[in-house]
């Protein structure tokens, strides 16, 4: 007999233990691998727009690893102690460590081989099953299609192979160093319940005081913190206190509640409470442990789903800030001419709404190279706003130049005088003032600002550069901005914009229906990942549970024989059950929902009631896929321990 | 004297599924137990005690038979009922100790009572009274693997008198401990059953932890075969157990050999 035949003796003899630790291993490659495959999706990788989320995706498949980690550790270590006498008995009979060692590293060698194929396998069929059903539920331009995710597959098979190693090692080394009676005892070895430290108290109540501060300060926010929030330093500084601070809030504030319960005689010693106190006790490391881990899957879960339906949510008021009117043409000579929109426009059924122009004089900025300003005469911009857009009016003074500023992409440049070049030497102008409007168009693609000063001025400018610099913006509105009719028609004149444009000039055509079509599709990828996220985040923390759950039956199930000999009812085992139960499902639910809600606004900046619906929503969908949960894992504990 | 407990035509038979053997663990067993009693079950390998002490405890039921406990039949009872009268009537004292490693020896005390959802002060009275008697106060706050077996035992008998039950049913209550904690423990019950009127009715293997007892009933094959009655000398009672023991002869070899 080998120790390969040993190790698969153990395994086949004791398939229960094995199965357990099997089953989390296989759960956490799955998730592994499913999400490193969602985030290489060409779909994301292909979107421009994805950049800044593709990078927090990439941070989350770090965590995403650290909670495998943790998960497969957890359960190898339940794994472990379920086995310490069976490894005793092997060491009294004269297994050298040598030997002992191969037999462990054999035993990880297969688990961890099927896991990780089991693993890969589940996770290649889920991944394409899901595709499929989300390219067909948001109904997107192009299908979510499968795709074979080389890369996921051999990051999740390296990152595997590692840990599965570690523990290995792990395993042996603990085996090897505990002495032989000390296993003998295997599970009764005592497990003290924590002490409550004050310092440690403290430290929670700064952690999750600050962040909250951080995020619900009152008021303008101070310079450091603006600068922190234009970094990204801000929101991973808020993350990482709430992560402290949730863990530290599980051990202290945990053990100070059920600390509490014991010195009061009159509510501890009263029925059932005495066993589901001390239990809560007595599994305390385990439990916080647990408790951390859901709360941090939730919390992200949470927090991805909420991001991208607030996302989602803004899509059309982001078109209409990007694109304040629906179709903008610059016109210039040789370019497309404006009847030639309208005609394109009716061609499509489109009615010809309101129209207007203005003139424009594009500057060079004298300093910079290919970098441009437009002029622009106060009185016909706004015609142009009053005809075209449900803006305010502006108002710029006697001697005076305003530089506009879109709401979609606010920018701070620094005012006084600009060197502008128009061609004939260097011109000064003097721009004095900045106003934040969402009346004129949003960009031209290459230029860097747009200047309005008073007529007078700008017409003495007109006609010195006219000729040479002169532009005219055209403008029309489009009621139907949002149909698949007004998609078309803007797709047609982007085409034939760019076959009449300047090589080096502004882009000619610039349309709301292609703007919304784009972040649309953008922001409905990202709900897709998202759910797709929140999906694995949730099955995974479920999942977690009910294994912790069921290595406490296997453990507890002698215990419960017990209390049932000594007068325990059913009802009352339910009790003890549900309570500690509901506390696993349910108070990561409660972190998630407010750290999650507190996280969103970390991200978004904002604590208004624009987060409620997202907030809430996902909250609500949460509670409801969590009850279920509950509710069958209960079940399958009660009957576990009634089955002895 | 009044009876705490009457059994009577006492049958359990196992198996007999489908081709399988029957055995019959006990056959038509009849007993009395009187108020304040402590009474010593002994017998061979497979004569019926562990059987005995599973139906008396509502662990297991008859096949036929009956078991009126202060005039509740037994079999009368279910589910929620069951799980009452067990705790309220009934304590029992395992081999194996059977504490709950979750609680301290303190807490696996009070449990009956807490069940009962007692008032705090009663329940913290009657520990005092019962950890003082049986000599553990100084372990309540410790936890069961922090205490010696001896100690464990002691806590699980006072934990079998919390509640005051009509008889306490101890199985085996020595088979774990090393001689000095048995007769440390023997002599608690025998206070207990002398001082608190504690009906006890204990099954054990050990001639030496049976003289403890008033009265001895040897099963044998599912029946009663003896009973001895204790006079005031514990060392002349424990010569005559081991003299049944011998006459008894064959099947009791493992009663002989366990003697101490």
């Amino acid at each position: 007999m080998t120790w390969r035949h040993l190790a698969v003796r153990n395994i086949r003899h004791r398939a229960g233990t094995y199965t357990s630790f099997f089953l989390s291993s296989t759960l956490a490659v799955a998730m592994f691998f499913l999400y490193a495959a969602g985030v290489d999706h060409p779909a994301f990788s292909g979107n421009s727009g994805m950049g800044a989320v593709r990078t927090a995706l990439g941070a989350v498949e770090v965590l995403v690893a650290v909670f495998a980690i943790l998960f497969i550790g957890y359960a190898h270590g339940a794994f472990l102690k379920a086995r310490q006498r069976e490894l005793a008995v092997l060491n009294l009979i004269g297994l050298t460590p040598a030997q002992l060692g191969k037999m462990i590293h054999w035993e990880n060698a297969i688990i961890g081989g099927a896991s990780l194929a089991v693993g890969l396998g589940s996770g290649l069929t889920l991944a394409r099953l899901f595709f499929l059903a989300m390219g067909k539920a948001l109904d997107l331009d192009v299908p979510v299609s499968f795709y074979w995710p080389v890369r996921a597959m051999a990051v999740t098979a390296a990152t595997f192979t590692l840990i599965f190693g570690l523990l290995s090692w792990r395993g042996y080394r603990r085996l090897s160093r505990w002495p032989v009676a000390e296993l003998l005892r295997g599970a009764a070895r005592g497990n003290k319940p924590p002490r409550v430290s004050a310092w440690l108290a403290m430290a929670c109540f700064l952690t999750l005081g600050s962040s909250y501060v951080l995020v619900l300060w009152p008021g303008p926010r101070p310079a450091l913190l603006r600068d922190m929030m234009q970094s990204g330093a801000y929101t991973w500084a808020v993350l990482a206190l709430l992560a402290v601070g949730t863990y530290l809030f599980f051990s202290e504030a945990g053990g100070a509640v059920l600390a509490a319960f014991k010195v009061r005689p009159a509510v501890y010693y009263r029925g059932a409470n005495l066993i589901t106190v001390s239990q809560l006790l007595y599994r305390a490391r385990d439990n916080v442990k647990i408790l951390f881990m859901v709360s941090l899957l939730s919390t992200m879960a949470f927090t991805a789903v909420g991001w991208f339906t607030r996302t989602y949510q803004v899509v059309e008021k982001r078109a209409i800030e990007e694109t304040p009117v629906g179709v903008q043409m610059m016109g210039m000579p040789g370019g497309l001419s404006p009847e030639r929109v309208e005609a394109i426009l009716s061609e499509h059924g489109l009615p010809a709404g309101a129209h207007a122009q203005f003139r424009v004089l594009r500057a060079k900025i004298a300093a910079q190279a290919n970098a441009y300003v437009y002029l622009m005469p106060l009185s016909e911009v706004n015609r142009w706003i009053g005809t075209l857009t449900a803006a305010k009016e502006l108002t710029v003074g006697p001697g005076q130049a305003t530089l506009l500023v879109s709401p979609a992409y606010p920018w701070n440049p620094m005012l006084g005088a600009w060197n502008l070049d128009l061609g004939q030497g260097p011109l000064a102008v003097i721009v004095t003032g900045r106003v934040v409007t969402g009346g004129i168009f949003a960009r031209w693609l290459g230029i860097s600002g747009q200047v309005v000063m008073e007529d007078s001025v700008f017409e003495r400018l007109w006609q010195t550069y006219g000729a040479t610099r002169g532009l005219v913006a055209n403008g029309w509105d489009l009621p139907a901005w949002r149909s698949r009719a007004a998609r078309e028609a803007a797709g047609q004149l982007v085409i034939e914009g760019q076959a009449t444009r300047f090589s080096q000039g502004p882009e000619t055509v610039y349309s709301r229906p292609i703007a919304y079509s784009n972040l649309k599709a953008g922001a409905g990828m990202a709900l897709v990942l998202a759910g797709f996220l929140s999906v694995l985040f949730f099955l995974a923390s479920g999942s977690m549970i009910y294994f912790k759950l069921y290595t406490d039956v296997q453990e507890e199930r002698s215990q419960f024989q017990t209390m049932i000999k000594l007068g325990l009812d059913v009802s009352e085992i339910r009790q003890v059950v549900s309570v500690q139960t509901a506390i696993l499902f349910f108070t990561p639910v409660v972190f998630a929902v407010v750290h999650g809600t507190l996280a969103l606004a970390a991200m978004t900046g904002d604590t208004g009631r624009s987060l409620w619906l997202p907030a809430g929503l996902t909250g609500a969908v949460f509670a409801f896929l969590y009850i279920g949960y509950f509710l069958a894992t209960r079940g399958s504990y009660v009957r576990a321990v009634m089955e002895g | 004297m009044t009876d705490v407990l009457r059994v009577t035509g006492l049958t359990k038979t196992y198996g007999g599924r489908r081709g399988t053997v029957t055995v019959r663990a006990l056959d038509g067993l009849s007993m009395t137990v009187e108020k304040g009693e402590f009474v010593g079950i002994m017998g061979p390998s497979g004569s019926g005690k562990t059987t005995l002490l599973h139906l008396l405890g509502t662990i297991d039921r008859p096949t036929s038979g009956h078991i009126i406990l202060e005039g509740q039949e037994l079999s009368d009872l279910k589910g929620l009922d069951l799980a009452v009268f067990r705790r309220r009537r009934l304590g029992f004292i395992f081999q194996e100790f059977n504490l709950l490693d979750s609680l301290t020896i303190k807490e696996n005390i009070i449990l009956p009572l807490a069940l009962e959802k007692k008032p705090a002060s009663e329940i913290e009275s009657r520990t005092a009274e019962l950890a003082r008697e049986l000599g553990i106060l100084e372990v309540l706050s410790r936890y069961p693997y922090e205490v010696s077996g001896g100690q464990k035992q002691r806590a699980a008998a006072a934990r079998a008198l919390m509640a005051a039950p009509a008889l306490v049913l101890a199985d085996e209550p020595t088979g774990n401990l090393d001689t000095a904690a048995a007769r440390s423990l023997m002599g608690c019950l025998e206070d207990l059953n002398v001082r608190k009127e504690a009906t006890i009715l204990m099954v054990t293997h050990d001639p030496v932890s049976a003289s403890y007892c008033r009265r001895i009933l040897f099963i044998k094959d599912g029946r009663i075969h003896a009973e001895l009655r204790r006079g005031l000398d514990r060392g002349q009672f424990l010569q005559r157990i081991l003299d049944t023991i011998a006459v008894s002869g064959g099947g009791c070899r493992d009663l002989a050999t366990s003697g101490r």
